[in-house]
């Protein structure tokens, strides 16, 4: 074959006009993280698996009756299920963002570093999609798409699971249903907004681990953690611990106010409602207030850092050549 | 014609080494480009130029824009193939289509699942699971569908078995080329694609050797085969290169015409590989005087044409 007949076969081939066809690719970049990660939707269904063996379990083997009392103090039925029903829920939420938040950091430090590693980072780049985009997909991901999502798994577990517990053991008058309708929506609307907050607050870390990500030749997890490091060189190096003081500020739950220690109650379990003298939903959440969270001036200047982390971490994947 | 890129003075360093040292070229659409050069010679990072990937020092433009700020809206009319690699591994063969077909406006999946079928390539299929030459196949599927202007090929059938390479080159002849079209591909299998360019740049140490059309070359380049005893007279006409074959000498001229040469012996064109060979080992004698074996034949010094095709 010669140049010329490449040409004489080029000329005879139909003129094609430019064809345009809409695209959603914000849409299409989230999806794609799901495809590379499937353990940001694996994950919760696995927990929720546990969870909910654990609940048949339970009802199987515990109590058939109703207990007379917590503690010392006598227990009422209303009582009981708010109590019973807000625990539900907490312990459910709480096993899944504690797994939730081991996926996300994971995911934040390879997202960006697994694509130089594996040179697909030169497939991406070859689609007309901005790294801004590719970068804001990724936090999208981190900071509200899976976090919703463990939310909406949570809250259809936390049902099935109370829909086993609230099935009686023994029929008649002894059986036990340990189910508050009013109690969960209440512990579902707070667990939301409690979310919501420590997504935000959070949201600094998220940001930071997607620089270290697109950052990192090597090692990604070593340098996600050399904040830790810094740490030990300023207590041997000065003795102080400023930084230590302030990392762990910013990683504790910064975001509950002051007044709720909602952790604490939760730890301490029913008892510690109990403990007042009565139980009812309504003292389980007293004295709480998470919307006052957004009040935390730590929260908004969190997020304008966490702003700055991203832009660097666009420019770093704009123009980092090493593959 | 207009043109699709235009080269100025481009300028790259790392460190002390120039991948690209002041290099201009220019190329038109509806033209099928090969950028040959020796490893190191500048070649990826010209393309990582022209992609928007890597910064350099010159001015660029590709498509009326440039590449290093408007890269996202550029990359709409350019598409690339970088190596056989760079597909993700994790990624479905249908994923790969819906990942396309969501973020690029001007990609035609019917086109690239038509492609696909005379394949023995599954939908359901991981790129890890397919054989090399299946992954560009693929890669090529996904971006013969995309009705881009430009299209930059490194090195795209590296690591390929003869097969998949005869069959890479023909579709993206058959089935993409036109005249709107443009194609800019390096590699180093010269010969496997030299009957397809229409136009070939020769990149060496961060220079252009040589830029000139395909249709140009017999009028500026012949190449006499001579038996032993024609190699004295041969060499009065002053060659730029020579080098034995099976007891007969081949040299290279420039600027010759060939009535002057056709007295001694055979004379033909030279292919673009024998060119290149030519061009890049008489660069390389000149450079070290005691030369590469038969090495280059002392001849008039070598202008480094930076015209343009």
């Amino acid at each position: 074959m010669s140049s010329e007949s490449a040409e004489v076969r080029a000329a005879a081939a139909p003129q094609t006009a430019t064809r345009t066809t809409a695209t959603r690719p914000m849409l299409t970049l989230i999806k794609r993280e799901f495809w590379e990660h499937a353990a940001l939707w694996v994950a919760p269904l696995v927990v929720t698996a546990a969870l909910i063996i654990g609940a048949i379990f339970g009802r199987a083997y515990g109590p058939g009756t109703m207990p007379v009392s917590l503690g010392d103090v006598p227990a009422t039925p209303q009582g009981l299920r708010a109590i019973s029903t807000t625990v539900l829920v907490m312990f459910s939420g709480g096993s899944q963002y504690v797994v939730m938040s081991i996926v996300l950091w994971f995911y934040a430090t390879a997202c960006l570093y697994n694509e130089r590693r594996d040179r697909s980072i030169l497939f991406w780049k070859s689609m007309p999609v901005s790294d801004a985009k590719t970068v804001i997909s990724k936090f999208l991901m981190a900071l509200a798409v899976v976090p919703l999502y463990v939310y909406v798994v949570t809250l259809l577990t936390t049902l099935v699971a109370s829909g086993i517990i609230a099935i009686p053991r023994f029929s008649g008058p002894g059986g036990l249903s340990l189910w508050d309708g009013g109690a969960w929506v209440r512990a579902e609307a707070y667990s939301f907004v409690w979310l919501v907050l420590a997504v935000l607050w959070y949201a600094p870390l998220t940001a930071y681990l997607l620089l270290v990500s697109a950052w990192a030749r090597r090692n990604v997890q070593l340098w996600a953690l050399s904040p830790l490091i810094a740490i030990i060189v300023e207590r041997i190096a000065f003795g102080t611990h400023y930084l230590s003081t302030w990392i762990l500020y910013r990683l504790g739950p910064g975001w509950q106010s002051q007044s709720e220690q909602w952790l604490e109650r939760l730890f301490a379990g029913p008892f510690y409602y109990t403990s007042g003298g009565s139980s009812s939903p309504v003292q389980l959440f007293a004295g709480m207030q998470p919307l006052k969270g957004f009040g935390n001036i730590d929260l908004w200047i969190g997020l304008a850092v966490a702003v700055a982390f991203l832009y660097a971490a666009v420019r770093v994947r704009r123009y980092r050549d090493d593959t | 014609m207009t043109t699709v890129i235009e080269a100025r003075n481009l300028s790259k360093a790392y460190g002390a080494t120039h991948a690209l040292d002041g290099v201009s070229f220019s190329i038109e659409s509806g033209r099928i480009v090969g950028m040959i050069g020796p490893n190191g010679a500048g070649k990826t990072t010209a393309l990582k130029g022209i992609l928007g990937l890597s910064d350099f020092a010159g001015e660029l433009t590709v498509l009326g824009r440039n590449p290093r700020t408007e890269r996202d809206r550029l990359m709409q009319d350019v598409c690339f193939i970088a190596d056989v690699a760079v597909l993700p591994k994790w990624i479905r063969v249908r994923n790969a289509l819906d990942y396309v077909e969501g973020v690029h406006p001007r990609f035609d999946r019917a086109r690239a699942e038509t492609f696909l079928s005379r394949t023995d390539i599954r939908q359901g299929s991981r790129v890890r699971e397919l054989s090399k030459g299946m992954v560009t196949q693929l890669h090529l599927a996904l971006i013969l569908a995309i009705d881009a202007r430009l299209l930059v090929l490194d090195e795209p059938t590296l690591g390929l078995d003869l097969l998949y390479r005869r069959q890479f080159y023909d579709t993206l002849l058959n089935d993409y080329f036109d005249k709107e079209r443009t194609i800019l591909v390096t590699t180093h299998q010269v010969e496997e694609i030299e009957h397809l360019l229409t136009d070939v740049i020769f990149l060496a140490s961060g220079h252009i050797v040589l830029s000139t059309t395909v249709d140009a070359i017999p009028d500026r380049y012949l190449q006499l085969t001579v038996g032993p005893d024609g190699v004295s007279r041969a060499r009065e006409l002053h060659p730029f290169y020579e080098r034995e074959v099976f007891g007969r000498t081949a040299l290279f001229y420039e600027g010759r015409s060939a009535r002057e040469l056709e007295p001694l012996g055979e004379v033909r064109a030279p292919s673009i590989a024998d060119l290149f060979v030519a061009k890049i080992q008489s660069l390389d004698a000149r450079r070290t005087p005691a030369g590469l074996g038969s090495g280059a034949a002392p001849g008039p010094a070598q202008s480094a044409p930076g015209a343009s095709s």
